[in-house]
């Protein structure tokens, strides 16, 4: 910008107020990394910004909301620990070897993802042996949890173990439920514990399978969750 | 922050603790009813839990990480809203109920620090005063603001920038209050 100012150099305040239209403050955000009188002004008026947040009266904030916040966060940080200290690391890109809905294009996943759940996807899709006594199966997710959600069980001796991505956060209130399912049993689906996604992501282990042949996921009621699915499945993994 | 991080869910207390007053009182100045002021602050720390790896300490403290998003639902909530002048008609004596009582040292020099704040707000030409109240505290786009006040936006643009330029000039000697 040798000599002149940016033309665009105004919208910096509107910028750091967050006073332009989403499209344009989605621009004006590109446009920061191709223009450096416009990144040195938002940079400058970021401090007045900063400090405003202070500006306020000062009030305490009622104990009802640090017990719902509290509550969920106690649940979902022991349903972490449970899962594993990696359960929320994203895993290794394999590049040569993608499995599940990500790899596809928009329209096949789509139409695989509706083909999954119309089906009930009976026996799941066998994508990869992970050595003599482990099976990886992708199971069928439901689009609204996530356009590319995909999720795949990992059965080894008996065990299973359920890997979700690109899953949203369940509706506020509610929370992820486990159940186990076997066809023949006329009592239903069990249920086999609470979890919660963080960027994402999850890994969850499922235990023993003792005979049961399907995974479902549903989202219920905080805190406890409910002794029976009160929603339909929005994940179906099978052996 | 990294035992947050690491989903510790004690270390989070900590950070809710020392930071949700603030957050209630930013929420609750810019949406004006104590529920709504809750929906924010409750919204806004599960959204800073659940992410807590995104917190850069180069790009300032916790405090402002956490206003900062506090801030973004706020107006997310207030742009979701029918009725966009909702506010003023505030839930009575909230103020007096909930008003902070105990003050720690750096409570008081936040206190100092917000009075500086506001008193620059206060010296600005009142037509860039209000544009910058209307934008960042009402949650209202430029484009609404010229509406509103039958100005171009343009002009709308200009006063914005030039209060914030004079804020920045009078608040130069301000350092953030840590922790």
């Amino acid at each position: 910008m040798s000599g002149h100012e940016c033309p665009r150099i105004d919208d910096a305040a509107g910028y750091v107020l967050r006073a332009l239209p989403e499209s344009e403050w989605e621009a004006f955000r590109y446009h920061l990394g191709e223009c450096h009188d416009c990144t040195e002004k938002v940079d400058e008026l970021t401090f007045v910004s900063h400090a405003m947040l202070n500006a306020v009266p000062q009030l305490s904030a009622p104990p009802e909301i640090r017990d719902r916040v509290m509550s969920v966060v106690r649940a979902e940080s022991a349903l972490l620990r449970l899962a594993g200290a990696g359960a929320d690391r994203p895993e290794p890109a394999k590049p040569s070897r993608r499995f599940g809905f990500g790899g596809l294009r928009p329209l096949s996943a789509g139409a695989l993802a509706t083909v999954l759940i119309v089906l009930g996807l009976g026996a799941g899709l066998l994508v990869r042996d992970d050595g003599p006594s482990c099976t990886t199966r992708s199971g069928s997710v439901e689009r609204s949890v996530g356009s590319r959600a995909t999720a795949q069980l990992k059965v080894c001796d008996g065990s299973a173990r359920l890997a979700l991505a690109g899953m949203k956060a369940p509706p506020k209130g509610r929370i992820y439920e486990l159940w186990l399912d076997d066809p023949s049993d006329r009592q239903g689906p069990k249920a086999a514990g609470l979890f919660s996604v963080r960027n994402g992501r999850a890994s969850v282990d499922v235990g023993e399978l003792k005979g049961r042949t399907t995974v479902l996921v549903t989202h219920e009621p905080l805190p406890n969750g409910s002794e029976v699915p009160t929603r339909t499945p929005i994940v179906k993994a099978s052996t | 922050m990294q035992l947050v991080r690491r989903g510790e869910a004690p270390a989070f207390e900590v950070v809710y603790e020392r930071h949700s007053s603030a957050a209630f009182s930013l929420a609750y100045r810019m949406c004006g009813t104590r529920s709504a002021a809750e929906d924010v602050v409750q919204e806004a720390f599960l959204s800073l839990w659940r992410s807590g790896a995104r917190y850069d300490r180069a790009r300032g403290s916790v405090r402002t990480w956490v206003l900062g998003i506090v801030h973004n639902r706020a107006i997310d909530s207030l742009r979701r809203s029918v009725v966009h002048d909702r506010r003023r008609a505030s839930d009575e004596g909230i103020e007096e109920r909930f008003e902070a009582r105990d003050r720690t040292d750096v409570e008081v020099a936040r206190l100092d620090e917000a009075q500086e704040i506001r008193q620059a707000l206060t010296t600005l030409p009142v037509e860039q005063s209000r544009v910058i109240e209307l934008a960042y505290f009402g949650g209202f786009t430029q484009t609404e603001i010229a509406s509103m006040l039958d100005t171009p936006i343009g002009t709308v643009k200009g006063r914005m920038r030039l209060g914030l330029e004079k804020m920045r000039s009078q608040l130069g000697g301000l350092r953030e209050v840590m922790p």
